[in-house]
């Protein structure tokens, strides 16, 4: 019976531990995600019909810069702070780099369009463009897919 | 100066942060340099960090934003192949164990 029930856990365990993706969240922060990603590809299309103001790009600029400090300083590697502490998205050490990175990143482009001589109205719709990209990549990563799936 | 000299001259812990800035700063004139040395002198972060930025040009935040899409995908799709890999080897196991769990039940 004792074998029975090891089996059983280990069963259990192939199906919890099969397919975990890299990145992961919880709670609110998974239809925050969710819904950034939603928002940016929103703005994607609407930016290649209508550009915006520099003062809307600044804005959304600004904002982007926000939610990627969010994503950055609710990330953890550490499984038990995920799981028990306040830290609301678990990731690899890979996806912890690129969340760091998109972080300063997008601080560095929001200061920068907002500084005097302002970039061009171009520049600033390709650079909400891209960040819009990139959330939409950290919503592909914690759904676990591909580019293109 | 050119980046290797900057490199040269700086300490084994800090050449990192030459290749992340130095393409920058080997490019700002000497009045650039002063103004940036005297904000960090006087605690103007802000400033001297601005000056930094409008010196970097704006196409390097464009190709940067670029480079770090391109690096998601990358990551994005090696995620994928692991969760298909961790799907089939899973789903595998379940299989030889269900098996040893239905013979031990005599099924």
């Amino acid at each position: 019976m004792k074998r029975l029930v090891l089996l059983a856990v280990m069963l259990l365990g192939c199906l919890v531990v099969g397919g975990c993706s890299g990145l992961q969240a919880r709670g609110p922060m998974v239809a925050k995600i969710d819904g950034n990603a939603k928002a940016a590809l929103s703005v994607i299309l609407r930016i290649t019909e209508t550009p915006m103001t520099d003062a809307e790009a600044v804005d959304y600029l600004n904002a982007n810069a926000a939610t990627f400090a969010e994503y950055a300083n609710a990330k953890t590697v550490n499984w038990f702070a995920y799981a028990f502490g306040d830290k609301t998205i678990f990731v690899t050490g890979e996806y912890a780099t690129r969340l760091d990175v998109a972080k300063v990143l997008s601080e560095e482009t929001a200061l920068r369009a907002s500084l005097d001589p302002q970039p061009t109205n171009d520049w600033m719709n390709a650079a909400v463009k891209k960040e819009c990209a990139v959330l939409v990549a950290i919503r592909d990563a914690k759904d676990g897919k591909g580019p293109g799936q | 100066m050119n980046l290797q000299e900057l490199k040269d001259k700086l300490p084994d812990a800090l050449k990192p942060l030459a290749d992340q800035y130095g393409p920058t700063i080997i490019t700002m004139t000497t009045a650039e340099l002063q103004s940036w040395l005297n904000y960090v002198f006087v605690g103007r972060y802000t400033e001297a960090y601005a000056l930094y930025l409008k010196a970097a040009g704006n196409e390097v935040y464009l190709s940067e934003w670029d480079q770090e899409y391109a690096k998601w995908q990358t990551d994005n799709q090696a995620n994928a192949d692991q969760i298909a890999m961790s799907n089939k080897i899973a789903l595998a196991l379940c299989q030889v164990m269900l098996g040893i769990i239905l013979a031990c039940v005599g099924l």
